[in-house]
Protein backbone atom coordinates (compact mmCIF):
# COMPACT_ATOMS: atom_id res chain seq x y z
CA UNK A 1 0.00 0.00 0.00
CA UNK A 2 1.69 3.26 -0.89
CA UNK A 3 1.52 6.05 1.51
CA UNK A 4 3.83 8.77 -0.06
CA UNK A 5 3.10 9.46 -3.93
CA UNK A 6 4.82 12.24 -5.60
CA UNK A 7 4.44 13.37 -8.94
CA UNK A 8 6.12 15.70 -11.16
CA UNK A 9 7.34 17.77 -7.93
CA UNK A 10 8.57 21.11 -9.35
CA UNK A 11 9.85 23.95 -7.06
CA UNK A 12 10.93 27.36 -8.24
CA UNK A 13 12.64 30.35 -5.86
CA UNK A 14 12.92 33.55 -7.30
CA UNK A 15 16.32 34.96 -6.16
CA UNK A 16 16.46 38.77 -6.18
CA UNK A 17 20.19 39.73 -7.68
CA UNK A 18 21.73 42.17 -5.15
CA UNK A 19 24.28 43.62 -7.59
CA UNK A 20 27.45 44.25 -5.97
CA UNK A 21 29.23 47.78 -5.52
CA UNK A 22 28.13 50.53 -3.80
CA UNK A 23 26.92 52.31 -6.72
CA UNK A 24 25.09 49.38 -8.37
CA UNK A 25 23.72 48.32 -4.95
CA UNK A 26 22.36 51.91 -4.38
CA UNK A 27 20.34 51.28 -8.25
CA UNK A 28 19.34 48.20 -6.91
CA UNK A 29 17.24 49.93 -4.14
CA UNK A 30 15.34 51.57 -6.75
CA UNK A 31 14.96 48.25 -9.72
CA UNK A 32 15.07 44.71 -8.92
CA UNK A 33 16.10 41.54 -10.90
CA UNK A 34 15.51 38.15 -10.05
CA UNK A 35 16.20 34.73 -11.62
CA UNK A 36 14.61 31.45 -11.25
CA UNK A 37 16.20 28.85 -9.01
CA UNK A 38 14.60 25.46 -10.26
CA UNK A 39 15.33 23.62 -6.72
CA UNK A 40 13.66 20.49 -7.17
CA UNK A 41 12.65 19.25 -11.24
CA UNK A 42 10.04 16.84 -11.88
CA UNK A 43 10.80 14.70 -9.18
CA UNK A 44 8.63 11.10 -9.01
CA UNK A 45 8.68 8.56 -6.89
CA UNK A 46 5.97 6.25 -5.13
CA UNK A 47 6.82 4.89 -1.19
CA UNK A 48 5.03 1.98 0.86
CA UNK A 49 4.19 1.66 3.80
CA UNK A 50 7.03 0.59 6.19
CA UNK A 51 9.92 1.34 3.92
CA UNK A 52 13.14 2.87 4.66
CA UNK A 53 14.47 5.33 2.66
CA UNK A 54 17.84 7.34 2.80
CA UNK A 55 17.51 10.66 0.21
CA UNK A 56 20.89 11.92 -0.58
CA UNK A 57 22.06 14.59 -3.03
CA UNK A 58 25.14 17.15 -2.65
CA UNK A 59 24.71 20.52 -1.03
CA UNK A 60 22.31 22.49 -2.82
CA UNK A 61 20.94 19.59 -4.66
CA UNK A 62 17.06 19.48 -3.59
CA UNK A 63 17.18 17.34 -0.74
CA UNK A 64 15.66 19.54 1.85
CA UNK A 65 13.39 21.52 -0.57
CA UNK A 66 11.66 18.18 -1.00
CA UNK A 67 11.71 17.62 2.65
CA UNK A 68 10.10 20.75 3.21
CA UNK A 69 7.95 20.31 0.73
CA UNK A 70 6.47 16.69 1.93
CA UNK A 71 6.11 18.03 5.32
CA UNK A 72 3.99 21.22 4.31
CA UNK A 73 6.24 23.86 4.74
CA UNK A 74 6.82 24.82 1.26
CA UNK A 75 4.00 24.90 -1.50
CA UNK A 76 4.99 23.23 -4.58
CA UNK A 77 5.19 25.25 -7.28
CA UNK A 78 3.82 22.54 -9.53
CA UNK A 79 3.55 18.64 -9.34
CA UNK A 80 1.76 16.84 -6.83
CA UNK A 81 2.05 15.32 -2.91
CA UNK A 82 -0.30 12.70 -1.63
CA UNK A 83 0.40 11.54 1.61
CA UNK A 84 -2.15 9.10 3.35
CA UNK A 85 -4.57 10.80 1.36
CA UNK A 86 -3.52 14.42 2.57
CA UNK A 87 -2.15 17.13 0.49
CA UNK A 88 0.39 18.67 3.39
CA UNK A 89 0.63 22.13 2.68
CA UNK A 90 -3.26 21.97 2.97
CA UNK A 91 -4.09 20.00 5.51
CA UNK A 92 -0.99 21.05 7.76
CA UNK A 93 -2.43 20.92 10.92
CA UNK A 94 -3.90 17.50 10.59
CA UNK A 95 -1.54 15.85 8.85
CA UNK A 96 1.14 16.86 11.60
CA UNK A 97 -0.26 15.03 14.05
CA UNK A 98 0.73 11.83 12.00
CA UNK A 99 4.14 12.43 11.31
CA UNK A 100 7.57 12.94 12.63
CA UNK A 101 10.23 15.36 12.17
CA UNK A 102 14.01 15.28 12.76
CA UNK A 103 16.45 18.23 12.11
CA UNK A 104 19.63 17.33 12.50
CA UNK A 105 20.63 21.03 13.05
CA UNK A 106 18.19 22.05 15.20
CA UNK A 107 16.13 20.85 18.44
CA UNK A 108 12.44 20.87 18.98
CA UNK A 109 12.71 20.87 22.56
CA UNK A 110 12.85 23.35 24.45
CA UNK A 111 16.54 24.97 25.51
CA UNK A 112 15.95 25.95 29.01
CA UNK A 113 13.48 22.99 30.28
CA UNK A 114 14.36 19.62 31.62
CA UNK A 115 13.85 17.09 28.86
CA UNK A 116 11.15 15.49 30.59
CA UNK A 117 9.48 18.73 30.83
CA UNK A 118 9.62 19.18 27.00
CA UNK A 119 8.09 15.31 26.80
CA UNK A 120 5.24 16.69 28.40
CA UNK A 121 4.31 19.66 26.70
CA UNK A 122 4.32 17.67 23.27
CA UNK A 123 2.13 15.52 24.96
CA UNK A 124 -0.69 18.34 25.76
CA UNK A 125 0.57 19.55 22.00
CA UNK A 126 -0.17 16.30 19.79
CA UNK A 127 -3.11 15.23 22.71
CA UNK A 128 -1.72 11.80 23.17
CA UNK A 129 -3.54 9.59 25.59
CA UNK A 130 -1.85 8.86 29.31
CA UNK A 131 -1.49 4.92 28.25
CA UNK A 132 0.23 5.57 25.31
CA UNK A 133 2.63 8.23 26.07
CA UNK A 134 4.08 5.81 29.07
CA UNK A 135 4.09 3.53 27.39
CA UNK A 136 5.84 4.80 24.44
CA UNK A 137 8.73 6.76 26.69
CA UNK A 138 8.58 3.58 28.29
CA UNK A 139 9.53 1.99 25.22
CA UNK A 140 12.45 4.96 24.13
CA UNK A 141 13.82 5.11 27.14
CA UNK A 142 14.86 1.41 27.59
CA UNK A 143 16.15 1.73 23.90
CA UNK A 144 17.86 4.85 23.85
CA UNK A 145 18.53 4.69 27.55
CA UNK A 146 17.56 8.17 28.28
CA UNK A 147 17.12 7.64 32.20
CA UNK A 148 19.66 9.81 33.55
CA UNK A 149 19.40 12.61 30.60
CA UNK A 150 15.75 13.49 31.10
CA UNK A 151 15.70 15.89 34.09
CA UNK A 152 18.79 17.61 33.05
CA UNK A 153 18.07 20.78 30.91
CA UNK A 154 18.48 20.48 27.05
CA UNK A 155 21.39 23.23 27.03
CA UNK A 156 23.63 20.47 29.18
CA UNK A 157 23.34 17.89 26.59
CA UNK A 158 25.72 16.84 24.29
CA UNK A 159 25.23 16.28 20.58
CA UNK A 160 24.69 12.56 20.78
CA UNK A 161 22.51 12.55 23.61
CA UNK A 162 20.38 15.61 22.57
CA UNK A 163 20.04 13.94 19.22
CA UNK A 164 18.62 10.51 21.26
CA UNK A 165 15.90 13.08 23.17
CA UNK A 166 14.61 14.79 19.64
CA UNK A 167 14.38 11.26 18.31
CA UNK A 168 11.76 10.29 20.97
CA UNK A 169 10.27 13.69 21.27
CA UNK A 170 9.51 13.47 17.27
CA UNK A 171 8.24 10.10 18.09
CA UNK A 172 5.62 9.77 21.45
CA UNK A 173 2.43 10.89 18.85
CA UNK A 174 2.84 7.23 17.23
CA UNK A 175 3.60 8.93 13.89
CA UNK A 176 3.16 6.78 10.92
CA UNK A 177 5.93 8.48 8.53
CA UNK A 178 9.40 10.16 10.24
CA UNK A 179 11.52 12.42 8.38
CA UNK A 180 14.52 12.57 8.96
CA UNK A 181 17.10 15.67 8.04
CA UNK A 182 20.68 14.59 8.49
CA UNK A 183 19.90 12.85 11.73
CA UNK A 184 24.14 12.20 12.25
CA UNK A 185 25.34 15.50 11.18
CA UNK A 186 27.76 15.86 14.11
CA UNK A 187 27.47 12.71 15.96
CA UNK A 188 30.71 10.11 16.27
CA UNK A 189 30.88 6.79 15.25
CA UNK A 190 29.20 5.09 18.58
CA UNK A 191 26.22 7.86 18.37
CA UNK A 192 25.95 7.45 14.94
CA UNK A 193 25.52 3.50 15.10
CA UNK A 194 22.89 4.22 18.21
CA UNK A 195 20.94 6.16 16.05
CA UNK A 196 21.55 3.61 12.80
CA UNK A 197 20.42 0.88 15.26
CA UNK A 198 17.30 2.98 16.66
CA UNK A 199 16.02 3.55 13.49
CA UNK A 200 15.99 0.00 11.90
CA UNK A 201 14.40 -0.96 14.88
CA UNK A 202 11.68 1.53 15.54
CA UNK A 203 10.91 0.97 11.64
CA UNK A 204 11.28 -2.97 11.85
CA UNK A 205 8.94 -3.17 15.05
CA UNK A 206 6.56 0.07 14.64
CA UNK A 207 5.79 0.03 10.66
CA UNK A 208 6.90 3.84 10.65
CA UNK A 209 8.30 4.72 7.06
CA UNK A 210 11.21 6.83 7.29
CA UNK A 211 12.83 9.12 4.78
CA UNK A 212 16.38 10.25 5.93
CA UNK A 213 18.41 12.72 4.31
CA UNK A 214 22.45 12.46 4.84
CA UNK A 215 25.79 13.17 4.00
CA UNK A 216 26.88 9.90 5.50
CA UNK A 217 26.44 7.29 3.09
CA UNK A 218 27.30 4.66 5.66
CA UNK A 219 23.85 5.71 7.31
CA UNK A 220 22.01 4.70 3.86
CA UNK A 221 24.35 1.66 3.17
CA UNK A 222 23.79 0.28 6.53
CA UNK A 223 19.72 0.74 7.20
CA UNK A 224 17.85 1.89 4.11
CA UNK A 225 16.66 -0.89 1.83
CA UNK A 226 16.28 1.81 -1.23
CA UNK A 227 18.04 4.63 -2.46
CA UNK A 228 17.02 8.07 -4.14
CA UNK A 229 19.65 10.24 -5.26
CA UNK A 230 19.24 14.01 -6.23
CA UNK A 231 21.07 16.11 -8.09
CA UNK A 232 20.25 19.93 -9.20
CA UNK A 233 16.61 19.23 -8.73
CA UNK A 234 16.08 15.55 -10.46
CA UNK A 235 15.97 12.36 -9.13
CA UNK A 236 19.11 10.50 -11.27
CA UNK A 237 18.87 7.19 -9.14
CA UNK A 238 15.97 5.13 -7.73
CA UNK A 239 16.33 1.55 -6.43
CA UNK A 240 18.29 -0.53 -4.09
CA UNK A 241 21.70 -0.34 -3.08
CA UNK A 242 23.56 -3.21 -4.22
CA UNK A 243 21.86 -2.47 -7.68
CA UNK A 244 23.92 0.69 -7.40
CA UNK A 245 27.30 -1.43 -6.82
CA UNK A 246 26.40 -3.82 -9.94
CA UNK A 247 25.82 -1.23 -12.22
CA UNK A 248 28.26 1.33 -10.95
CA UNK A 249 30.79 -0.41 -8.86
CA UNK A 250 32.74 -1.97 -11.54
CA UNK A 251 36.15 -0.19 -10.73
CA UNK A 252 38.11 -1.44 -8.01
CA UNK A 253 41.33 -0.48 -6.13
CA UNK A 254 44.65 -1.93 -5.88
CA UNK A 255 46.96 0.06 -2.71
CA UNK A 256 50.47 -1.14 -3.59
CA UNK A 257 53.26 -0.20 -0.97
CA UNK A 258 56.53 0.07 -3.33
CA UNK A 259 59.99 -1.89 -2.20
CA UNK A 260 61.36 1.58 -3.65
CA UNK A 261 60.86 4.40 -5.31
CA UNK A 262 60.54 4.22 -9.22
CA UNK A 263 60.78 7.23 -11.14
CA UNK A 264 57.24 5.98 -13.47
CA UNK A 265 54.85 3.50 -13.39
CA UNK A 266 52.89 2.28 -16.05
CA UNK A 267 50.75 -0.39 -16.53
CA UNK A 268 48.12 -1.05 -19.25
CA UNK A 269 44.70 -0.80 -18.23
CA UNK A 270 45.16 0.56 -15.21
CA UNK A 271 45.06 3.96 -14.00
CA UNK A 272 47.71 5.62 -11.39
CA UNK A 273 45.06 7.69 -9.87
CA UNK A 274 47.10 8.59 -6.57
CA UNK A 275 51.01 8.77 -5.18
CA UNK A 276 52.02 9.18 -1.77
CA UNK A 277 56.12 8.47 -1.28
CA UNK A 278 55.99 4.95 -2.17
CA UNK A 279 52.31 3.78 -1.94
CA UNK A 280 50.10 4.10 -5.68
CA UNK A 281 46.89 3.36 -5.51
CA UNK A 282 45.82 1.79 -8.74
CA UNK A 283 42.03 1.62 -10.42
CA UNK A 284 41.10 -0.55 -12.81
CA UNK A 285 37.95 -1.33 -14.22
CA UNK A 286 37.02 -5.32 -13.13
CA UNK A 287 35.12 -6.12 -16.87
CA UNK A 288 38.36 -5.18 -18.45
CA UNK A 289 40.97 -6.77 -16.42
CA UNK A 290 41.05 -9.25 -13.53
CA UNK A 291 42.39 -8.15 -10.10
CA UNK A 292 44.48 -11.15 -10.64
CA UNK A 293 46.03 -10.10 -13.91
CA UNK A 294 46.78 -7.04 -12.34
CA UNK A 295 48.51 -8.13 -9.28
CA UNK A 296 50.82 -10.53 -11.79
CA UNK A 297 51.95 -7.28 -14.13
CA UNK A 298 52.50 -5.49 -10.66
CA UNK A 299 54.54 -7.62 -9.51
CA UNK A 300 56.56 -8.30 -12.98
CA UNK A 301 57.61 -5.25 -13.21
CA UNK A 302 58.02 -3.67 -9.90
CA UNK A 303 59.30 -5.08 -6.68
CA UNK A 304 56.75 -4.47 -4.10
CA UNK A 305 56.34 -4.91 -0.23
CA UNK A 306 52.45 -4.64 0.80
CA UNK A 307 49.04 -4.50 -1.18
CA UNK A 308 45.47 -4.46 -0.57
CA UNK A 309 41.98 -4.43 -2.49
CA UNK A 310 39.48 -2.20 -1.81
CA UNK A 311 35.69 -3.11 -2.62
CA UNK A 312 33.95 -0.03 -3.97
CA UNK A 313 32.84 2.72 -1.41
CA UNK A 314 29.20 3.74 -2.15
CA UNK A 315 30.86 7.27 -1.55
CA UNK A 316 32.81 6.77 -4.40
CA UNK A 317 30.14 5.59 -6.39
CA UNK A 318 27.88 8.28 -5.68
CA UNK A 319 30.83 10.85 -6.63
CA UNK A 320 31.10 9.76 -10.08
CA UNK A 321 27.35 9.68 -10.86
CA UNK A 322 27.49 13.42 -9.51
CA UNK A 323 30.33 14.11 -11.29
CA UNK A 324 29.39 12.06 -14.54
CA UNK A 325 25.23 12.58 -14.24
CA UNK A 326 23.47 9.32 -15.23
CA UNK A 327 25.37 7.83 -18.13
CA UNK A 328 25.95 3.81 -18.40
CA UNK B 1 -7.21 24.99 25.51
CA UNK B 2 -5.39 22.44 27.57
CA UNK B 3 -2.47 22.59 25.65
CA UNK B 4 -2.13 26.08 25.71
CA UNK B 5 -2.66 25.81 29.44
CA UNK B 6 0.43 23.89 28.92
CA UNK B 7 2.48 26.47 27.10
CA UNK B 8 1.77 29.25 29.85
CA UNK B 9 2.87 26.44 32.80
CA UNK B 10 5.77 25.78 30.65
CA UNK B 11 6.69 29.59 30.29
CA UNK B 12 6.28 30.64 33.54
CA UNK B 13 8.37 27.39 34.75
CA UNK B 14 11.47 28.58 31.95
CA UNK B 15 11.21 32.55 33.67
CA UNK B 16 11.63 30.89 37.28
CA UNK B 17 15.25 29.66 35.40
CA UNK B 18 16.51 33.49 35.36
CA UNK B 19 15.54 34.04 39.12
CA UNK B 20 18.86 36.65 39.76
CA UNK B 21 17.80 38.50 36.71
CA UNK B 22 14.24 38.93 38.57
CA UNK B 23 15.50 40.70 41.28
CA UNK B 24 18.11 42.90 39.55
CA UNK B 25 15.08 44.62 37.78
CA UNK B 26 13.21 44.58 40.68
CA UNK B 27 15.68 46.67 42.17
CA UNK B 28 16.07 48.91 39.42
CA UNK B 29 11.71 49.27 38.91
CA UNK B 30 11.90 50.35 42.68
CA UNK B 31 14.63 53.21 42.51
CA UNK B 32 12.98 54.46 39.15
CA UNK B 33 9.70 55.09 40.83
CA UNK B 34 11.22 56.29 43.83
CA UNK B 35 12.85 58.86 41.71
CA UNK B 36 9.16 59.67 40.01
CA UNK B 37 7.25 59.65 43.43
CA UNK B 38 9.82 62.50 44.73
CA UNK B 39 9.22 64.48 41.51
CA UNK B 40 5.93 64.43 41.77
CA UNK B 41 6.30 65.49 45.61
CA UNK B 42 8.30 68.29 44.29
CA UNK B 43 6.01 69.36 41.85
CA UNK B 44 2.64 69.53 44.38
CA UNK B 45 4.86 71.10 47.08
CA UNK B 46 2.21 73.18 48.02
CA UNK B 47 -0.97 72.72 45.44
CA UNK B 48 -3.49 70.97 46.12
CA UNK B 49 -4.53 69.65 42.79
CA UNK B 50 -4.10 69.58 39.03
CA UNK B 51 -6.51 68.49 36.85
CA UNK B 52 -8.51 66.86 38.87
CA UNK B 53 -5.74 65.31 40.81
CA UNK B 54 -4.08 65.87 44.04
CA UNK B 55 -0.81 64.69 45.15
CA UNK B 56 -2.21 61.06 46.76
CA UNK B 57 -3.84 60.25 43.16
CA UNK B 58 -1.43 61.31 41.37
CA UNK B 59 1.25 59.45 43.66
CA UNK B 60 -1.01 56.40 43.09
CA UNK B 61 -1.35 56.81 39.62
CA UNK B 62 2.20 56.97 39.03
CA UNK B 63 2.60 53.84 41.07
CA UNK B 64 0.07 51.73 39.00
CA UNK B 65 1.24 53.18 35.64
CA UNK B 66 4.38 52.22 36.56
CA UNK B 67 3.84 49.16 37.81
CA UNK B 68 1.67 47.81 34.58
CA UNK B 69 4.84 49.35 32.43
CA UNK B 70 6.63 46.13 33.69
CA UNK B 71 4.48 44.38 30.68
CA UNK B 72 6.27 46.37 28.41
CA UNK B 73 9.50 44.84 29.68
CA UNK B 74 8.49 40.94 30.06
CA UNK B 75 6.20 40.32 26.97
CA UNK B 76 9.09 40.28 24.44
CA UNK B 77 6.93 38.60 21.73
CA UNK B 78 8.56 40.62 18.80
CA UNK B 79 11.83 39.38 19.63
CA UNK B 80 10.73 36.27 20.28
CA UNK B 81 9.13 36.04 16.64
CA UNK B 82 12.14 37.56 15.42
CA UNK B 83 14.31 34.96 16.85
CA UNK B 84 12.41 32.08 15.57
CA UNK B 85 12.27 33.09 12.15
CA UNK B 86 16.18 34.00 12.06
CA UNK B 87 17.52 30.88 13.55
CA UNK B 88 14.59 29.67 11.25
CA UNK B 89 12.69 27.45 14.96
CA UNK B 90 9.91 29.10 13.51
CA UNK B 91 10.02 25.71 10.91
CA UNK B 92 9.44 23.09 14.63
CA UNK B 93 6.76 25.50 15.21
CA UNK B 94 4.81 25.16 11.80
CA UNK B 95 5.10 21.21 11.72
CA UNK B 96 3.25 20.78 14.92
CA UNK B 97 -0.44 20.91 15.73
CA UNK B 98 -0.91 24.14 17.15
CA UNK B 99 -1.71 27.63 16.82
CA UNK B 100 1.09 30.17 16.30
CA UNK B 101 -0.88 33.62 17.69
CA UNK B 102 -2.29 31.33 20.81
CA UNK B 103 0.66 29.53 21.50
CA UNK B 104 2.30 32.82 21.75
CA UNK B 105 -0.10 34.20 23.46
CA UNK B 106 -0.09 31.57 25.89
CA UNK B 107 3.84 31.76 26.36
CA UNK B 108 3.13 35.56 27.42
CA UNK B 109 0.84 35.22 29.83
CA UNK B 110 2.71 32.60 31.12
CA UNK B 111 6.20 34.93 31.32
CA UNK B 112 3.98 37.61 32.49
CA UNK B 113 2.31 35.89 35.07
CA UNK B 114 5.70 35.14 36.49
CA UNK B 115 6.23 38.96 36.56
CA UNK B 116 2.99 39.82 38.22
CA UNK B 117 3.65 37.76 40.49
CA UNK B 118 7.43 38.29 41.59
CA UNK B 119 7.69 41.88 40.25
CA UNK B 120 3.92 44.18 39.97
CA UNK B 121 2.46 42.69 42.99
CA UNK B 122 5.21 43.15 45.70
CA UNK B 123 6.21 46.65 43.93
CA UNK B 124 2.28 47.64 44.00
CA UNK B 125 2.30 46.34 48.09
CA UNK B 126 5.94 47.69 48.72
CA UNK B 127 4.74 51.60 47.85
CA UNK B 128 1.10 51.25 49.02
CA UNK B 129 2.47 50.65 52.65
CA UNK B 130 5.34 53.45 52.00
CA UNK B 131 3.05 56.35 51.28
CA UNK B 132 -0.66 55.44 52.39
CA UNK B 133 -1.98 55.44 48.28
CA UNK B 134 -5.57 54.78 47.15
CA UNK B 135 -7.57 52.02 47.24
CA UNK B 136 -9.73 51.10 44.19
CA UNK B 137 -13.39 52.75 45.40
CA UNK B 138 -14.94 49.37 45.49
CA UNK B 139 -14.87 45.84 44.76
CA UNK B 140 -16.68 46.61 41.72
CA UNK B 141 -13.81 48.83 40.44
CA UNK B 142 -10.89 45.91 41.61
CA UNK B 143 -12.97 43.64 38.93
CA UNK B 144 -12.96 46.43 36.50
CA UNK B 145 -9.50 47.23 37.55
CA UNK B 146 -8.33 43.73 36.83
CA UNK B 147 -10.05 43.17 33.08
CA UNK B 148 -8.88 46.26 32.01
CA UNK B 149 -5.43 45.25 32.91
CA UNK B 150 -5.71 41.73 31.07
CA UNK B 151 -7.33 43.57 28.01
CA UNK B 152 -4.90 45.74 27.78
CA UNK B 153 -2.06 42.90 27.91
CA UNK B 154 -4.13 41.41 25.18
CA UNK B 155 -3.60 44.80 23.01
CA UNK B 156 0.04 45.03 23.92
CA UNK B 157 0.55 41.16 22.74
CA UNK B 158 -1.53 41.86 19.44
CA UNK B 159 0.91 45.31 18.79
CA UNK B 160 4.24 43.49 19.35
CA UNK B 161 2.91 40.29 17.56
CA UNK B 162 2.46 42.43 14.81
CA UNK B 163 5.39 44.44 14.54
CA UNK B 164 7.05 40.49 15.49
CA UNK B 165 5.37 39.05 12.07
CA UNK B 166 7.52 41.63 10.21
CA UNK B 167 10.24 40.15 10.86
CA UNK B 168 9.32 37.41 8.04
CA UNK B 169 9.85 40.10 5.55
CA UNK B 170 12.81 42.50 7.15
CA UNK B 171 15.86 41.21 8.63
CA UNK B 172 16.04 43.45 11.30
CA UNK B 173 12.74 44.72 13.67
CA UNK B 174 14.96 46.34 16.14
CA UNK B 175 14.50 50.01 15.35
CA UNK B 176 10.57 49.04 14.36
CA UNK B 177 10.41 47.66 18.07
CA UNK B 178 12.34 50.16 19.74
CA UNK B 179 10.20 53.05 17.60
CA UNK B 180 6.84 51.74 18.31
CA UNK B 181 7.07 50.22 21.69
CA UNK B 182 9.35 52.14 23.51
CA UNK B 183 8.68 55.59 21.47
CA UNK B 184 5.22 55.50 20.60
CA UNK B 185 2.99 53.37 22.92
CA UNK B 186 5.37 54.33 25.68
CA UNK B 187 4.59 57.71 24.92
CA UNK B 188 0.54 57.98 24.16
CA UNK B 189 0.48 54.79 26.58
CA UNK B 190 0.43 57.92 29.55
CA UNK B 191 2.58 55.90 31.78
CA UNK B 192 4.63 58.84 32.81
CA UNK B 193 1.89 61.40 32.95
CA UNK B 194 -1.96 61.05 33.46
CA UNK B 195 -3.18 61.81 29.73
CA UNK B 196 -5.25 64.58 31.14
CA UNK B 197 -2.04 66.44 31.59
CA UNK B 198 -1.41 66.24 28.02
CA UNK B 199 -1.93 68.87 25.70
CA UNK B 200 -5.16 68.90 23.78
CA UNK B 201 -3.84 67.89 21.02
CA UNK B 202 -1.85 65.31 21.79
CA UNK B 203 -4.57 64.30 24.12
CA UNK B 204 -6.86 63.97 21.02
CA UNK B 205 -4.69 61.34 19.46
CA UNK B 206 -3.94 58.91 21.96
CA UNK B 207 -7.38 58.71 22.65
CA UNK B 208 -8.03 57.61 19.20
CA UNK B 209 -4.98 55.15 19.68
CA UNK B 210 -4.90 51.93 21.25
CA UNK B 211 -1.87 52.56 23.18
CA UNK B 212 -3.99 54.26 25.86
CA UNK B 213 -5.42 51.39 26.34
CA UNK B 214 -2.75 49.67 27.77
CA UNK B 215 -1.79 51.40 30.75
CA UNK B 216 -4.05 54.29 30.97
CA UNK B 217 -7.42 53.16 30.69
CA UNK B 218 -6.78 50.72 33.77
CA UNK B 219 -5.07 53.03 36.05
CA UNK B 220 -7.76 55.73 35.36
CA UNK B 221 -10.09 53.39 36.73
CA UNK B 222 -7.88 52.54 39.53
CA UNK B 223 -7.46 55.55 40.71
CA UNK B 224 -11.23 56.77 40.48
CA UNK B 225 -10.99 59.16 37.15
CA UNK B 226 -13.13 56.32 35.29
CA UNK B 227 -16.05 55.91 37.08
CA UNK B 228 -19.80 54.19 36.51
CA UNK B 229 -21.25 53.51 33.23
CA UNK B 230 -17.56 54.90 31.98
CA UNK B 231 -15.81 51.96 33.11
CA UNK B 232 -18.28 50.02 30.84
CA UNK B 233 -16.91 52.09 27.42
CA UNK B 234 -13.57 51.84 28.56
CA UNK B 235 -13.91 48.47 28.64
CA UNK B 236 -16.04 48.36 24.75
CA UNK B 237 -12.86 50.31 23.74
CA UNK B 238 -10.56 47.95 24.88
CA UNK B 239 -12.60 45.17 24.01
CA UNK B 240 -12.76 46.54 20.48
CA UNK B 241 -8.70 47.10 20.13
CA UNK B 242 -7.96 43.95 21.43
CA UNK B 243 -9.93 42.28 18.36
CA UNK B 244 -9.41 44.16 15.21
CA UNK B 245 -5.56 43.87 16.14
CA UNK B 246 -5.76 40.11 17.08
CA UNK B 247 -7.76 39.96 13.59
CA UNK B 248 -4.94 41.84 12.02
CA UNK B 249 -2.08 39.61 13.94
CA UNK B 250 -3.43 36.51 11.94
CA UNK B 251 -4.08 38.33 8.72
CA UNK B 252 -0.35 39.24 8.52
CA UNK B 253 0.33 35.86 9.69
CA UNK B 254 -1.32 34.11 7.14
CA UNK B 255 0.41 36.33 4.53
CA UNK B 256 4.00 35.64 6.14
CA UNK B 257 3.23 31.96 5.81
CA UNK B 258 2.20 32.60 2.21
CA UNK B 259 5.89 34.09 2.03
CA UNK B 260 7.01 31.23 3.50
CA UNK B 261 5.39 29.05 1.58
CA UNK B 262 6.39 30.33 -1.81
CA UNK B 263 9.74 31.99 -1.20
CA UNK B 264 11.34 29.88 1.31
CA UNK B 265 11.75 32.34 3.65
Amino acid sequence: MSIIKVEHLCKQFKVRERPAGFWRGLGGLFSRTHHIIQAVDDVNFTLQRGDMVGYIGANGAGKSTTIKMLTGILVPTSGKIDVMGLTPYQHRRQYTRRIGVVFGQRTQLWWDLPVMDSFELLKHIYEIPERTYKQNLAFFSELLQLDCLTSMPVRTLSLGERMRCDLTAALLHNPEILYLDEPTIGLDVVAKEQVRQFLQRVNAERQVTVILTTHDLNDVEKICQRLLIIDTGRIIYDGGIDALKQRYGRTRMLIVDLARAYSKIQIENVDVIRREGNRIWLAFDRDTISASEVITRVTAHYEIQDLTISEPEIEEIVRKIYQSGMTD
Amino acid sequence: MRKYLAFAANAFQRTLTYRFELWVELFINVLFMLIYVYLWKALYNGRSAVEGYDLTRILTYIVVSQTLLSFHFTLRIARVIEEKVRTGEVVTDLMKPIDFQLMLLATGVGTTFHTVLFNMLPKLLLFYVGLRLLLPGSILTVGVFIISVMLGFVILFNIEFLIGILAFWVVEIRGIYFAVIWGISWFFSGYFLPLEHYPDLLAKMAEYLPFQAIIYSPTAIYVGRITGSAMVGVLLIQLFWAVVLMGLGRFAYLAALRKLAIQGG
